[in-house]
């Protein structure tokens, strides 16, 4: 299906004055033209001289309709257009929606009312089908649902497969049918590709710049996607490298995995998981976010310490003591405070202070002997000693805890 | 009386905290995020300012066991990073990153 109005236009490219751009701010580019494809993704974005809002959407673009007259698309919050005479700024169209895509007809139909079929989110309401193409699947307003199945639904396995954003349309959006949100990285020609779908587990998009500025520093741009609100992340690609964890998995899971050696080597625990509530319950979380309120700073970093008079004070908080010690990040995104911990299973963590090897998964050093002991899965009764030190895996595990602070 | 005299002059109780750092055990790094990822040098400078290739430049602060660094690196990006320091005979020796994995800055002068 391709991206051609009824009179055949189809945005291909874009030469326009200079504006302030968004997402790529400082990146010194050479031509003024940018390329989309058929539904309307952005190709090829070199010129860095529009505005972009959070879904990068440029928030003004013009082109050449099939009839020979020039035309403007101005999208508003949602990504939907209206249509504008780029030399009287008069409104040739325009349409208001609710939240997942039925027109609301608020205002009266601008008289002539052009025939521009790009609307809702920008994408193509096809003929008469009252259905909107999005590239790779129908969307029915009508009944807010796909009428295809998600070609990536074994990645939302608790949502129906015709499912539009997540039934969020507020908070998400889905750029193409296939998957909501996410995390993008830029393939050899430059442009954004998506990887995966984790900035939708907290309503982050991730954008990954591997030598940000020619530094050699690998970057992430952070954005939110109820504001549009940004920062920047140092290493942002590889922590989001790890697992997506479930919300049963708990502390005692990750130990365990630590010490048998399974699991996988980097899991990522989001939102409301019950880890992240327990973090953020603690005394030494609240005092770092209150510091960090109290200042002008758009990101702070903390060493948290629970070791070792703290453990008298957490008590039955066996999250806080399983972490012990951990890193703990604030970046601000907009009004909302994005907060990440980020704790490692190591030999070190519990032959604390003393001369011992961490070992990587790479090294290989899963279960060597038999126990000759019993192992307790409890921390508490975890006590290594030279029958069993060799007998477990202890090579390092890592957890990076992702949440907005309430 | 020699001795007594060797001692006063020692400053005792007075700590040292300027020098120059460099950062060891940064490998396992891309896991964690904002912590330089190189064998970058600190200088932490008698008069509260530091300077650094991975934290740009800015003002430190010592409060017992802990140093912040105020940083304003190019562009909007402001903030500031806590960690605890490892002390030898009163002097600052090690500025701790991230314990488990002895990623550390080490003092080298």
């Amino acid at each position: 299906m391709c991206g051609c109005g009824s009179h055949g236009e189809k945005l291909e490219t874009i030469e326009d004055g200079a504006h302030e751009n968004y997402l790529n701010f400082g990146f010194p580019l050479p031509t003024a033209h940018y390329t989309y494809d058929g539904i309307g993704n952005v190709l090829n974005d070199d010129q860095q001289s529009m505005s972009y809002n959070a879904f990068n959407f440029p928030n003004t673009i013009s082109t050449t309709s099939g009839y020979g007259a020039e035309i403007s698309y101005r999208t508003d919050g949602s990504n939907s257009t209206s249509l504008n005479d780029p030399n009287t700024a008069e409104i040739l169209q325009r349409e208001l929606y609710y939240p997942f895509g039925m027109s609301f007809r608020g205002t009266a139909p601008l008289e002539p009312e052009p025939d521009q079929d790009f609307l809702y989110n920008g994408k193509e309401l096809v003929g008469e089908t009252g259905l909107y193409d999005y590239g790779a699947r129908y969307y029915d307003p009508a009944v807010s649902r796909w009428m295809g199945v998600d070609p990536l639904a074994y990645e939302y396995g608790a949502w129906s497969p015709y499912n539009y954003v997540l039934n969020n349309p507020m908070l998400h959006f889905d750029p193409d049918g296939r998957s909501v949100d996410g995390e993008y990285e830029k393939d050899e020609d430059g442009n954004w590709v998506k990887v995966s779908d984790k900035g939708d587990h907290i309503g982050v998009d991730f954008y990954h710049h591997d030598t940000f500025r020619g530094s050699g520093k690998q970057m992430t741009l952070a954005v939110d996607q109820m504001s549009g609100s940004y920062n920047w992340i140092t290493n942002g690609r590889s922590v989001l490298r790890g697992e997506s964890r479930q919300d049963d998995i708990g502390w005692q899971e990750v130990f365990d995995e630590w010490k048998f050696g399974t699991g996988p080597e980097r899991s990522l625990f989001w939102g409301s998981h019950p880890s992240n509530v327990s973090i953020s319950k603690h005394y030494n979380f609240l005092d770092a976010h209150d510091e960090f309120l109290a200042s002008e700073d758009s990101k702070a970093g903390f060493s948290v310490n629970f070791w070792p008079d703290d453990y008298v004070w957490t008590g039955t908080d066996m999250q806080s003591q399983m972490m012990g010690s951990y890193n703990l990040s604030f970046y601000r995104l907009g009004e909302r405070v994005l907060a990440l911990a980020q704790d490692s299973k190591s030999r070190q963590s519990f032959y604390y202070r003393m001369d011992v090897t961490n070992y990587s998964r790479s090294e290989g050093r899963y279960i060597t002997k038999a126990p000759t002991i019993p192992m307790s899965t409890g921390m508490g009764t975890y006590l290594p000693g030279p029958s069993n030190v060799y007998s477990l895996s202890e090579t390092n595990t890592y957890q990076t805890y992702m949440f907005f602070v309430r | 009386m020699i001795f007594l005299f060797s001692i006063s002059s020692c400053h005792v109780g007075e700590k040292v905290f300027d020098g120059k750092f460099v950062v060891e055990n940064y490998d396992y790094v891309p896991f964690i995020t904002d912590l330089p990822f190189f064998a970058d040098e600190l200088e932490l400078f008698s008069d509260g300012t530091f300077k650094s290739s991975y934290w740009g430049t800015g003002d430190y602060e010592i409060e017992s066991s802990q140093i912040t660094l105020d940083y304003k690196k190019r562009g909007s990006i402001r903030g500031s990073a806590r960690f605890s320091l490892r002390y030898e005979m009163g002097r600052v020796e090690e500025i701790i990153l991230f314990d488990l994995e002895g990623h550390v800055y080490k003092r080298i002068e």
